[in-house]
């Protein structure tokens, strides 16, 4: 009976994170759900510290584990210009900084889970790893938009690195069984690194592998029309947004019409985008 | 849907009453921040919009 309240309790958690209005606090919130859910086999961040209360994190962060896996999965991709492993972390001074590269190792932990384990293949989790996956997946979008930008403006280069691999790596490793859903992860790396063709081709990929009928069709469509907005590509927009009114559902029509009513108005320069 | 945490079947995934108010309500929001500039912004809202959009994992899906 305990064990059901506590798992009910670790679903709401997961829906309010999900459906709040995002701010520092959601990717707080969500790394401590990742945390109660991972202790209920006692392999949470916060045991994972204590047991391993005499290292500091550049020992952490400088285990053989991680780094080969970083290293052996960033090869497939290095016509990506992806950042290379970096060989050691420096000794962070100040409290500030130590505090961010501690919530970036938080981070690293939940997205390389079971890396840093002793239980290395993760099976404990069982069938709970979907659940788990789900939220590492939260955790990746909130840190890519609350915890890499602090990374860059305190010049923590080393952790903003590492991020990015381990994000990547993540996605790469985690995802491979629902294509659509990596791409959308891709397109979130990509653009935190500057890429912003691979990410016009990854929210394609998305929208591409979504079935119509799917829930996240249109916000997948959005997603990629608005990038091409964002590139200035605005004949390939209008013509993806009639292609999509021709093919899509009928109870998607009101809000096509508002897109294509839109993009005419920012081609004319009404508006600021992009 | 399911996952079974603690050998249980429970439903992690939003009710879908729930996921058509809020996708809908982030992609429109979106739309009108795209009139004001704010590329940041609504470039979340689309990636929070589609994460509670998104099937939920299924046992079947392993790392």
């Amino acid at each position: 009976m305990k064990t059901h309240k506590k798992n009910s309790l670790l679903i709401k958690t997961y829906h309010q994170v999900l459906t709040s209005e995002w701010s520092f606090e959601t990717f707080e919130q969500c790394l401590l759900l990742a945390d109660s859910f991972l202790n209920q086999y006692a392999l949470g961040f916060s045991e994972f510290i204590k047991k391993n209360k005499n290292l500091d994190s550049i020992v952490l962060f400088s285990s053989s584990s991680l780094i080969n896996f970083l290293k052996d999965q960033s090869t497939l991709l290095r016509d990506n210009h992806l950042p290379s492993v970096p060989d050691r972390l420096p000794k962070r001074r100040s409290a500030e900084k130590s505090r961010y590269s501690l919530l970036t190792l938080e981070v690293m932990y939940n997205l390389g889970f079971p890396i840093f384990s002793s239980k290395a293949d993760g099976s404990c989790l069982e069938e709970n790893i979907c659940f788990f996956r789900d939220i590492q997946s939260l955790i990746l979008i909130l840190a890519s938009e609350y915890i890499l930008p602090i990374l860059k403006k305190q010049r923590l280069k080393e952790e903003y690195d590492f991020l990015n691999l381990i994000m990547f790596t993540h996605s790469l490793v985690a995802w491979h069984d629902n294509p659509a859903h990596q791409n959308q992860l891709f397109s979130i790396i990509f653009d935190n690194l500057g890429f912003q063709e691979a990410v016009i081709d990854c929210l394609y990929v998305a929208f591409r592998l979504t079935d119509p009928d799917d829930h996240d069709y249109l916000t997948k469509a959005q997603a990629y029309w608005a990038a091409l907005i964002d590139a200035e590509m605005f004949d390939k927009a209008k013509a993806f947004t009639f292609k999509l009114l021709r093919n899509s559902p009928e109870k998607h029509f009101e809000e096509l019409k508002e897109m294509i009513e839109l993009i005419f108005e920012l081609d004319r320069g009404v508006g600021v985008s992009p | 849907m399911s996952s079974t945490i603690g050998g249980e079947d429970i439903n992690h995934d939003l009710a879908i009453h729930e996921k058509n108010e809020k996708e809908k309500n982030l992609r429109t929001y979106a739309r009108k921040l795209m009139m004001q500039g704010n590329k940041k912004k609504r470039k979340a809202l689309l990636n929070q919009a589609s994460e509670i959009s998104r099937r939920k994992s299924k046992r079947a899906a392993h790392h």
